[in-house]
């Protein structure tokens, strides 16, 4: 395991900010911890990124204890988060050229231009000074810090804060891309649930200094969300008539569209294909919940089990 | 850490800096002038008061003065990089990355003040040339006195280092050590002899290591010898600050590691 997190705490007075949690995240693996402000993502990464000394617990990067190997961890790791700032009077070369000669790399010249040409910077944004970026630009500019750094694990806490949604979007698909080329062990932060579902293949839901739920998002909608809708219409107003085990129930809408409710899993294939087999359809789509519909649905539940367990209390 | 990767950090501060500094054209101009400007005043106040009558200083009160402001712009600046360092970078938002650097906060602070000593070194050599050439006060500016005045600098580092630890967990406190450390102009005898003060402000005057910095750059300029006691004095309160300053620094990181105040981005 490339990351170990074990029974992991923190306070700051009286307010716990982590309640021991625990993940492990493999070499290569784009991890999310998605969680709402406040939950303690931020916390976690500064653990890990040696910024923070923690209450109790473990973490371990690459076997090497966080809090023993501080020096050694900074050499393997890296953090962009969307506060991060340049010197504003310095040129792109210049900035990435101080903390190339801080991080020990030589040919940082021609890796910022080669990651630049990737990300859409060139020489000419390069030659300008900080203060004339835009926020993405800088952003750009801080990955491609990183990417000359070439760190193998980093850690992206919530990178997308404040930029436009064009711009965030363009961001994530830069990193997706970068992610997959440079196979990073990254760890991604994020109250968007559209970018973590978008680029975390594992997450970890964060509630309250607490982790109350993890999977893929594939296992994380299916276990909140058992039931899946198909919903469609047939060209000439019939209904239905097909026999399927696993259909729970079949509705039909006042404007004629029919719902079908079944268990979500590989059968939903085989049913679409059945209602296909059986006339012609318009419109017919499968409605899959959104990691957000999830997150909600999920910290609802919790709050009222936790309520329950007051009242009955 | 090997010395070849400090001195490849410390000559990253230093082109940093100084690429800063340029950027700012009339910044520059300005940072280059103010030392002109600052020995012009006092030499000419000094020149003023001497053709009043004699003050009893030795040299004269234009070169009393003279020698006095550019060692205390020496110091002053060495001190003020090196306390100022952290938290800069706080303030600006560049601190993490910075912190990210496999190595003890120590080298990227002490590159800082390094960096801020060759300020110092300019501005000295400024000031000195001015002084010489355009008032015609004699500094008698010898290398046993030039490494005098960097004793005296390194004496102040580590004093420099306690503020730079304890800003990163109290962020006004910066203001309370400058207050403190301007109030030494009074007692260390930059402007007039610290036996003109009054008698419970001189024992306050003795506990403090610029006084002797100060007294030996005079003796210096005006005899051509340290007197050994301050050079002893610089080395002790060096040293002296140098441990606390060290413990000082690592004691509030690790506080401040504890409390989530070394880096609140």
């Amino acid at each position: 395991m490339e990351i170990v997190v074990e029974c992991l705490e923190k306070s700051f007075g009286d307010t716990q900010a982590l309640k021991g949690i625990s993940f492990e995240v493999d070499k290569g693996e784009i991890f999310g911890l998605l969680g709402p402000n406040g939950a303690g993502k931020t916390t976690t990464v500064k653990i890990l990124a040696t910024m923070l000394l923690p209450d109790n617990g473990l973490t371990k990067i690459r076997g090497l204890d966080v809090v023993r190997y501080p020096k050694k961890v900074r050499d393997l790791v890296d953090v962009i988060t969307a506060r991060d700032k340049f010197y504003r009077r310095l040129t792109g070369y210049q900035n990435i050229r101080f903390f190339s000669r801080l991080y020990k790399v030589d040919d940082w010249r021609s890796k910022m231009e080669e990651y630049g040409d990737h990300l859409g910077l060139d020489e000419s944004d390069f030659e300008k000074r900080l203060a004339d970026y835009s926020t993405g630009m800088r952003q750009k500019l801080n990955l491609i810090r990183n990417m000359v750094r070439e760190t193998p694990i980093l850690f992206l806490d919530e990178p997308t804060l404040g930029l436009d949604p064009v711009s965030s979007r363009k961001f994530r698909s830069l990193l997706k891309d970068v992610m997959e080329r440079e196979k990073k062990t990254v760890i991604f932060t994020s109250h968007n649930m559209f970018e973590v579902e978008e680029l975390c293949e594992r997450i970890a839901i964060l509630k309250d200094g607490q982790i109350t739920m993890t999977g893929d998002p594939k296992e994380l909608k299916d276990k909140i969300f058992p039931k899946r809708m198909i919903e469609f219409s047939y060209r000439d107003g019939s209904d239905l008539d097909i026999q399927d085990p696993y259909i729970d129930s079949i509705k039909k809408t006042r404007d004629g569209k029919i719902q079908v409710f079944l268990e979500a899993g590989d059968r939903v294939h085989d049913v679409v294909r059945k209602i296909l087999d059986h006339g012609r359809v318009s419109n017919i789509s499968v409605k899959e919940p959104t990691l957000e519909e999830v997150f909600i649905k999920h910290t609802d539940e919790e709050e009222r089990s936790e309520n329950e367990v007051t009242s009955w209390m | 850490m090997d010395v070849k990767q400090y001195l490849h950090i410390i000559w990253a501060f230093l082109v940093r800096d100084w690429q800063r500094r340029w950027s700012y054209k009339l910044n520059f101009v300005a940072m280059l002038m103010y030392p002109i400007v600052w020995v012009s005043v006092f030499a000419l106040l000094g020149r003023t008061v001497d053709e009043g009558g004699d003050m009893g200083l030795e040299g004269g009160f234009a070169t009393y003065i003279v020698v006095g402001i550019i060692t205390w712009r020496f110091i002053r600046v060495g001190f003020f990089d090196s306390s100022w360092s952290i938290r800069w970078e706080q303030h600006i938002g560049t601190f993490k990355n910075i912190y990210m650097i496999p190595h003890h906060l120590l080298v990227p602070v002490s590159a800082t003040a390094l960096s801020g000593f060759t300020v110092s070194i300019l501005n000295f050599f400024e000031m000195w040339l001015v002084a010489e050439l355009v008032f015609g006060i004699s500094l008698n500016l010898t290398f046993p006195s030039f490494l005098f005045l960097l004793l005296a600098w390194m004496s102040v580092i580590g004093f420099g280092f306690v503020i730079a630890g304890v800003a990163v967990l109290y962020k006004e406190i910066q203001a309370v050590f400058t207050v403190i450390f301007f109030s030494f102009q009074f007692f260390c005898g930059v402007f007039f002899p610290v036996s003109s003060l009054p008698r419970a402000a001189q024992y306050i005057s003795r506990a403090i290591p610029i006084t002797y910095a100060l007294n030996g750059m005079r003796t210096s300029m005006n005899h051509g010898y340290i007197p050994t006691s301050d050079v002893l004095v610089m080395i002790v309160a060096g040293v002296i600050g140098m441990i606390i300053g060290l413990i000082t620094l690592h004691l509030c990181l690790k506080k401040a590691l504890k409390e989530g105040k070394l880096e609140r981005y």
